[in-house]
């Protein structure tokens, strides 16, 4: 979370400091701005015009889920602000995706030995869901964060991570709707202030690699004191210190050594973040397409890392090289979430990652051979995102016409910003962008529903086909209240298709897997992650929008193993299963519990 | 053993803003004892009083003039001034000594420390030449040299006032406040009564982040007769605990005799923009424009202050208003071409640059945007020039060297281009750490 100290600081130096200083200014400020010309003419805010928008319904209240975050009153201490990541998740593997709220105590609360109870809920089919936490044996795991799902021991039943402070947690899904902690004999329980996590295979072995980002060197009996220092205030008024000026935790990398267990390969590999930046959330992607998965750890208030996989066990940070590890102006950024995306149709997978209020959220345009270029400006998405604090993001295609549209969920970090005159205030609406299909996206955020505007204090988001009913849902979890299931009805018309991969030879979830499709005249390209957005996890399946088009051309899949499969001549808005080296098969083949479940 | 005292005040880098006269006397001089006289900086206080005149005058030229902003104001109260305080030593150890403070009064910094350098080595608890070579260090920027042996000084002269001075001057201008702070506290805990003791330590407080801290420490000294300089850094803390009504009223009565309500709004609107509080700055200098729509820099001000909360439009027309007041305002001329640059429009931003540039060669902010302007134009051979340019004027700003970076890269010159974003990784890691130091020198956090 960082905060424009710089200004005042800079201020007392010299005139020509205070002069860059107010201007440099312009590169953050501007507290409820929201719909204001800004400051650059030529890209102000872009409203979409003249295009059906879908809707996006909050239907939380029928779907039955009842779960509530819990939160502090004044989020006194900076893990109180932090927690709430969402996991989308089809655990039972009946083709249909299911839910898990993490869940953190307040400090008050910890200090007394209580915890707060996560959530599982089962998806009905039938657009309601069932708590089944107790049932699960994940109710109340730790001082939890987030999380991220892989099958670590390729056995066909997701596992899921969660991230927490003082000690992460592996759950072995045991395949009969419950699950086992493994954290022990796995050796992945890391022990510091986890935030982000996501699986994938870096060395090509089959088995699923952990990377875990750690934000905060965090003692529970030692903390902070509130507004005690000049990093403890925001716009003058007393809030919780953190995190500049505390100490940074350093990242873990866990090797999967195929016999269920995991070694610590952090510092081999050169990801342990020896600097000691804030992490929050980690990515795998293979941004330079060599078909091995690279890092991107956002990092809060200081540079991001990006890690080029060498291919040889270990990796290189270019973070500062490639262009995504500053903003534009090489001014450090918040890095709270990550979408990936080829929004462009270019093959090549690009970054939005989500920043603190004042700063817009950087669009890392992936212009290959490691360069990337901060577009956030020029594309539209900077200015309207500039007000809010921004978390959970996604690239999603949410009106199926092919191009990825993007989904970010804010909320502010201190309560406190309530009692300022104006500008910055605690509960945040959401943004909704779609895409121009040039490079632009228009914002249509009072268009999509009025859930969209509800001011919350959102934090993680996950994105999937909730209801199978081929448009893309969105899961909002917020650190205060309830969370938000926003149903996309879509557009009358579109067209669509979703694979679910299996590997091998490769990992059993694909997670690493790229799927390239032409239809209709385009060719888009998806890549299976793990993790991502903010401390959260999408819907592992490969949802592509089709517009207009009816049928499939040709599909490449690109597996982890290096094998490629290629499919030809689908017809539109179906799931297909695809098992690596059989090419398609029947869901039941690859989800255990599909048959006469999946709707279609 | 003898009775070594010698303290003075160090010098820091010049810098834009008044100079004050400087008003030394000639020391008499003995067998046993002379003067070390040392030439201060814009952070020294001395033993100066400035006259409630001398700020009104200033006050007044500046706003006349508009060249100088009201900022200046804060380091009005760290002016030049020379001090010079009885020092006590053998005869050879007196000569060398003497001939050191010589050499250090005029500049010569080698001559200087070699000359204190053989005090020690005489006398190895000599404080007086700790001290001082504590200010030829500071002088020649070398502040953890300087921080070492005045902390060595101290140690054994823990009273030293002169000592506890530099050593929070030096931590001052590392813009580290606290343990600025912690040194000027001490000072102040030894004499309460010490308006420069209060002043520094209120400024370390006010600008470090605790102005309600501050103001328990200027409040007794504004009871009666204050010195200006604790009257500004009152208003500011008022300004920043958001005691809006109480800030403005100090700053009424900081320009008493000629003040109009419109100076009082003015200050209160420099006083909020300086703590980042755009929309009350908005509202205080439109309040100074509404009694004298004509009054000097407030358009300019409140254009910045547009600029701040991304009202680009409201902005541009401020910055042009005080241009039609005034079409030689540099300030003015830097402002709109930088908020050009801000807004993608760098064609348009071009004349007004090279003009800020032209008239304001010591501003690396100027350089900076133009080089800026000219990078986005894709014209990476005037731009690296100018940012080569901005980066030797400031080489602490992060942002210059990140553009730098990206300058050189598109040139071709990858080694350079890396060099360039290993000082921004430095830039980034030194503030961090900064940081850090503060909150555990404040007591937040502990060295686990």
């Amino acid at each position: 979370m960082l905060r424009r100290g710089i200004g005042v600081r800079l201020a007392v130096k010299t005139t020509a400091l205070a002069l860059a200083t107010a201007i440099s200014a312009t590169d953050a400020p501007g507290q409820g701005v929201a719909t204001g010309s800004g400051l650059r003419p030529g890209v102000k805010a872009i409203k979409c015009k003249g295009r059906a928008i879908p809707q996006l319904e909050d239907i939380t209240q029928e779907t039955g889920i009842h779960f509530t975050h819990s939160s502090a009153p004044e989020n006194r201490y900076i893990v109180e602000s932090m927690s709430g990541g969402v996991l989308v998740v089809d655990y039972d593997r009946d083709g249909w995706p299911d839910i898990y709220f993490t869940n953190a105590p307040t400090v008050e609360m910890a200090l007394r030995g209580e915890t707060a109870p996560g959530a599982l809920y089962h998806n009905n089919r039938d657009g309601t869901f069932t708590d089944l936490t107790a049932r699960s044996g994940m109710k109340t795991p730790c001082f939890g964060m987030g999380g991220a799902v892989g099958d670590y021991d390729n056995d066909g039943w997701p596992d899921i991570y969660l991230t927490c402070l003082g000690g992460n947690v592996l759950y072995h899904n045991n395949g009969d709707g419950t699950f086992t902690d493994v954290t022990e004999k796995t050796g992945v329980r890391d022990g510091r202030w986890s935030t982000g996590a996501a699986f994938a295979d870096y060395d090509g072995h089959g088995f699923l690699d952990l990377m875990v980002a750690n934000y905060v060197d965090l003692d529970l009996k030692h903390l902070p004191v509130f507004g005690s220092g000049a990093t403890c205030k925001f716009m003058g008024i007393d809030v919780q210190c953190g995190p500049r000026g505390l100490k940074g935790a350093g990242d873990s990398l866990f090797h999967n050594n195929g016999d269920g267990t995991f070694t610590d390969v952090s510092k081999k590999a050169g990801v342990d973040d020896q600097r000691g930046f804030y992490g929050l959330t980690v990515v795998w992607a293979d941004f330079n397409n060599m078909g091995r998965p690279d890092i991107y750890v956002a990092n809060d208030s200081t540079a991001s890392y990006l890690y080029r996989n060498e291919g040889n066990g270990k990796f290189a940070e270019i973070g500062l090289d490639s262009g995504t590890g500053l903003g534009e102006d090489g001014h450090e950024m918040a890095g709270m979430g990550v979408a990936i995306g080829d929004y462009l149709h270019t093959g090549r997978p690009s970054l939005l990652v989500t920043n603190f209020a004042l700063d817009n959220s950087p669009l890392f345009r992936n212009d290959g051979k490691w360069n990337f270029e901060d577009v956030s400006y020029p594309s539209g998405v900077a200015l309207p995102s500039v007000p809010w604090v921004k978390w959970g993001d996604a690239f999603v295609d949410l009106d199926n016409d092919g191009w990825l549209d993007l989904i970010t969920v804010n909320g502010h970090v201190y309560p406190q910003v309530d009692t300022l005159p104006s500008g910055a205030r605690y509960r945040e609406p959401k943004l909704v962008h779609f895409n121009q299909r040039d490079g632009t996206f228009c914002d249509a955020s009072d268009q999509a529903g009025s859930a969209i505007l509800e001011p919350r204090v959102s934090r993680g988001l996950a994105v999937g086909d909730l209801f199978n009913d081929g448009n893309m849902d969105v899961v909002v979890e917020d650190l205060e209240g309830s969370p938000m299931i926003l149903r996309n009805h879509g557009i009358t018309g579109r067209h669509w298709v979703s694979f679910e991969l299996a590997g091998t030879k490769s990992n059993r979830l694909a997670i690493g897997a790229k799927v390239k499709i032409v239809a209709g005249g385009m060719t888009q390209t998806e890549e299976i992650h793990s993790g991502g957005s903010y401390l959260s996890q999408n819907d592992s399946r490969v949802h592509f929008g089709l517009g207009g088009a009816t049928t499939i051309t040709s599909v490449e899949i690109h597996w982890p193993s290096g094998a490629v499969e290629r499919l030809k001549d689908l017809r539109a808005d179906q799931f297909y299963a695809v098992l690596e080296g059989k090419g398609r098969v029947a869901a039941e083949e690859i989800e255990p519990r599909a048959k006469n479940a999946r709707k279609n | 053993m003898p009775h070594y005292h010698a303290a003075g005040a160090e010098t820091g880098p010049k810098r834009d803003h008044i100079q004050m006269k400087k008003a030394a006397t000639e020391p008499p001089r003995s067998k046993r004892m002379f003067y070390a006289c040392y030439d201060t900086g814009e952070f020294d206080v001395g033993q100066m009083k400035i006259s409630a005149d001398a700020v009104k005058r200033f006050l007044l030229k500046s706003l006349q003039s508009k060249r100088k902003t009201l900022r200046s104001l804060g380091v009005f109260a760290f002016a030049t001034v020379v001090f010079c305080v009885p020092v006590r030593s053998d005869s050879s150890t007196q000569k060398i000594f003497e001939s050191a403070s010589v050499a250090l009064k005029n500049g010569d910094y080698q001559a200087a420390e070699a000359g204190f350098r053989k005090v020690l080595q005489a006398e190895p608890k000599n404080v007086g030449a700790m001290s001082n070579l504590g200010v030829v260090y500071s002088r020649t920027l070398r502040y953890a040299r300087a921080i070492e042996i005045y902390k060595r000084a101290l140690s054994f002269s823990p009273r030293e006032q002169g000592v506890l001075l530099n050593l929070g001057l030096v931590y001052l201008k590392q813009d580290d406040y606290g343990r600025a702070q912690s040194y000027f506290a001490r000072l102040h805990r030894i004499d309460p009564k010490n308006a420069q003791a209060a002043n520094l330590l209120a400024t370390c407080l006010v600008y470090g982040g605790e102005p309600a801290r501050a103001l328990e420490v200027l409040e007794p000294l504004t009871d009666s007769n204050p010195d200006p300089a604790t009257l500004y850094l009152l208003g500011v803390a008022y300004s920043r605990s958001g005691r809006t009504k109480a800030g403005e009223q100090v700053f009424a009565r900081l320009l008493t005799n000629t003040s109009t309500k419109a100076q009082a709004s003015f200050l209160l609107g420099q006083a909020y923009y300086d703590s980042a509080r755009f929309e009350e700055a908005e509202q205080a200098f439109k309040s100074a424009l509404e009694v004298d729509p004509k009054f000097a820099g407030a358009h300019r001000e409140l254009g910045k202050v547009f600029i701040s909360l991304r009202h680009r439009e409201e902005a541009e027309k401020e910055l042009r208003t005080a241009l039609g007041q005034d079409a030689e305002d540099a300030s003015a001329i830097y402002f709109l071409g930088a908020l050009y640059v801000q807004s993608g429009e760098y064609q348009r931003s071009l004349p007004l640059l090279e003009l800020a540039h032209k008239v304001t060669p010591d501003s690396w902010a100027a350089a900076y945007y133009l080089g800026k302007a000219k990078l986005r134009l894709n014209d990476m051979n005037s731009a690296v020039p100018l940012l080569r340019e901005a980066a030797e004027l400031n080489p602490d700003e992060p942002a210059v060297f990140y553009l730098l970076a990206t300058g050189l890269k598109a040139l071709g010159r990858s080694e350079e281009a890396k060099a360039a974003l290993r000082r921004v990784a430095e830039l980034h890691a030194t503030s961090l750490e900064a940081e850090k130091k503060a909150l555990r020198d404040a007591n937040v956090v502990g060295t686990r």
